[in-house]
Parts: structure tokens; sequence; C-alpha cells
């Protein structure tokens, strides 16, 4: 039998709560009742990637985590990022670099990106494409994002 | 939202998150028939949206304590808990430096996003072929640590796998910890995959070498995944190791017994010669690397 939870996130600094079932996905729930919809709906197993957002600070592939689970978590996805501002300096870097064509993956690859700079500011050409590997863009992007990224690098630094 | 299509909803069940270890074996006794156990949930969700799995209950392990331990104390070994995630396990320093073969294994596994979900005893528990966990850990002699009401038993990671998708898990049994013992002073071991970017491995070798600079005790052991049904120790190529002979003989030498003696099958992911080739290749890498470096 299918069971109904209380469930509440904080999703960008704003505390969020919804009445979600057992079986009831984190993706779906943000996207579908939170109205956030800079987390993509692709291919829902786990290997694109564009479902990723930060949960608890860190990256994790929404389709994969059931929203019951989550409860409780701290979520930030790539509306979070900017602020006051229109677009973070990082987002600013993927503009500036051509770091998308249709644009469908670039909330996954920014927040992955935001993540990997927080964390690792001096990140090397080789930890960014590793660390970008779980993100896939169709368009074929790649050299342009890890250039975006190698460039923003200056952002996050003390 | 669904679809109705059988990728984007995932089945009806009852979630159920304990927060103490008995509570969860006391659930197991009664109704472990009926019950998956999660902890990333990773590949669960996954199979369960593909109506591989389906199942009454769902038992979320994160909230125990117990299971989200990590130790590494020197000497006594690397214990590692069923709801640690494989990112937690990377950030380990000493899992490079003593545990070199596991540490490739996962630093290869799926993604880093993936990895902060995932865990090591979610991967071995599927017992599917081409997971990562085993070759490694057989080469450590790794035990899984089981828990139910009755008690905790400990089983060899070679002998946990008994089929695909199969391990000697009974219904009302949990998988509480790896239990990894600190190898010898000076042993070197490695691990090398093949697959085609994130995807499934189709080929997949590790090997350890005790005392390498000294014929009469020198060990090496050679451990396969996903080239047949269930991981693989080669047994008769690892006597080869004992003979007082220059190491790239030795290394010919242990090439023929693996071709003549390491069995391969075909599969979605690449035939039986295929496979027959990669791991030829593989070997010599690794024990290049390992004996040699």
């Amino acid at each position: 039998m299918v069971l109904t939870h209380k469930v509440s996130y904080t999703v960008n600094g704003t505390k969020r709560t919804a009445t979600v079932e057992d079986n009831e996905l984190l993706l779906d729930v943000l996207r579908d009742r939170m109205g956030v919809k800079s987390v993509k709906a692709a291919c829902w197993r786990g290997e694109c990637g564009l479902c990723t957002a930060l949960v608890n600070n860190k990256p994790v592939k929404t389709c994969l985590v059931l929203a019951v689970d989550a409860d409780g978590s701290d979520i930030v996805t790539a509306e979070g990022l900017a602020g006051e501002e229109l677009l973070s300096p990082l987002q600013k870097s993927f503009v500036d670099h051509g770091a998308l064509q249709c644009g469908f993956c670039t909330p996954a690859f920014v927040v992955t990106a935001h993540h990997l700079l927080e964390t690792n500011p001096d990140a090397t050409d080789e930890e960014i494409k590793e660390y970008l590997s779980g993100c896939i863009c169709r368009c074929g992007t790649y050299y342009q994002i890890v250039e975006a990224v190698k460039d923003a690098r200056k952002y996050y630094k003390k | 939202m669904s679809f109705g299509s059988p990728y984007f909803t995932v089945p009806e069940f009852e979630y159920v998150k304990p927060k103490t270890l008995k509570e969860a074996l006391e659930f197991l006794d009664g109704k472990g028939e009926d019950t998956k156990v999660m902890a990333g949930g990773v590949g669960l969700l996954a199979f369960m949206k593909e109506r591989l799995i389906d199942c009454k209950y769902v038992l979320d392990i994160k909230g125990i304590p117990e299971l989200r331990e990590l130790s590494a104390e020197r000497g006594k070994g690397l214990s590692i808990g069923a709801a640690v995630t494989l990112s937690e396990l990377l950030a380990l320093p000493l899992l490079k430096e003593k545990y070199t073969a596991l540490y490739d294994a996962v630093k290869n596994l799926s993604d880093p996003n993936l990895r902060n979900r995932s865990t090591l005893l979610g991967d071995l528990c599927e017992a599917i072929p081409w997971i990562d966990g085993p070759p490694p850990l057989i080469l450590f002699d790794a035990e899984v640590v089981i828990s139910s009401l009755k008690g905790e038993r400990r089983v060899k990671v070679k002998d946990f796998i008994i089929g695909t998708a199969e391990t000697v898990l009974q219904p009302n049994e949990l998988a509480r910890s790896v239990h990894v013992p600190e190898p010898a002073p000076g042993t070197v071991s490695h691990y090398l995959k093949f697959s085609k970017g994130t995807e499934f491995s189709i080929a997949s070798v590790g090997a350890l070498v005790v005392n390498r600079n000294d014929p009469a005790r020198r060990r090496v052991k050679l451990a396969y995944g996903a080239i047949n049904l269930m991981p693989i120790e080669a047994f008769q190529a690892e006597e080869v190791f004992r003979q007082d002979k220059p190491v790239g003989e030795l290394i010919g030498e242990a090439l023929k017994v693996v071709d003549a003696t390491v069995e391969t099958v075909t599969d979605v992911l690449g035939t039986a010669e295929y496979r027959k080739h990669l791991v030829k290749v593989q070997t010599a890498a690794v024990l290049k690397e390992i004996l040699e470096a």
C-alpha cells in the first residue's frame, strides 16, 4: 500500500513543503510541485545527469532519489546560484564562452561545476573533466564548457 | 508526473526508514521476503523503473548510525558500513596508499554525481556480472559482515556472490559492512577496467603482489570481473609467480595460463573472443604495473 508523507525541503533558501507518495521521485516533486524547472527530466535512469541538483551540498541525480528520502534536505539548483544578480559569474562565463547550444544541459553543468569550484577552486583541467563526467551534452559543447569553468576559477579564489 | 511508460515511474511500494539496526533486523525478520533493502537507491530505483524488481516494502538503511561508520585504523584494516557512499570512501587518504586496487575501482565506478549516493555494499549486493566491487575485494580477501536477529556471520566476498543477481543473503539478513583486512607491508595492487565511457564494464582485472622483490616468498593474486557470470580468481596463473625467473618471462607464462584457464562469455556487451582479448591485454598491463613499475 502506498502511503503519503509530509516532506519539507529548503529549496534555494526558501522552505517548501509537499505531501508526497512513497514512490515519488525528488525530480518530479521539484519540477511539478515546486516549479523548479532548471532540474531537467531526460533519461530518468541516472545516465545523463541533467536532473542534477545540490542536495545537502552534494551534486546528486534527483531522478534516482525518492522524494520522501530527501525530507529535510537543503536543495540548491541553478535558480539559486545568482542571488540578487541576473546571473552568477560562473553562469556569465558559460555565456561568454558559448558553452551551450540548446541549453538543456546547462543547469546541470552549472551546479556541478559550481560545487567543484566551491570545494576546489584550483581544480586542474583533468579534475574539471572528471568532475563533469556525470553530465551529458548532446550538442557536444564540452570543450567550451571546460573553458568556461576554467575561466571561472578566478571568481572562487579567496 | 508519469507518462505511463516504465522508465518514468517507480512501481508502488511502502517506504520504511528504521532508525536503529535492531528495528531494521526486526522488520526483515518478519517481512524480509517482500522487502528490498535500499542504501543509495541508485541501482534499486533504476531496476524498479525498468520493472525488473517489484517489492512490497523498500527498507531505507541510511538513517541507521552504525551503517554510516567508516573506519580505517592502522593494523586493523578497513571497515566500510553499508550506507557509506563511494565519495566518502574515496575521500579516505589511506585508500589510495594501501588499498590501491580498490581505489582504482571506486574512482572509475560510474561518475562523481552518482558516487555521492551509491555504496560499495549496494554494488556487491546487486551481484550482476559487470559490477566493480568484487575483483579488488577478492584480492584483499575482504569479508561481508551480515547481521540478523540471530547474530552475526562473516562471508568472504569470493563466496558472497553465488550467481547472477544472487548472493548468500537470506531474507531475514542485512549486509551491514565490508571488512578489508590490512594488506601486508609492501603490497602493491592495481585494477583496470574496460568500458565505453561511464557505462558497464566489459572486462576488468585486478592484480596484487606481496613481497615482489623476494621470489621465494612472492605471492601474486589475479581476479577478474565482467567477463563471466561471476567474478573469477585465476588460481592457476597465480602459481606461475612462485618460480624464480625474470619477471618478463613470468608474465609471458602467466598470460598463456590465463588464456587457457580463464573462461569468458558472450552477451550483449561483447563476445567471448573479444573479452578474452581484453583479458590478455589488461592482464599484461596490470602485471607490468605491479611487478615492474
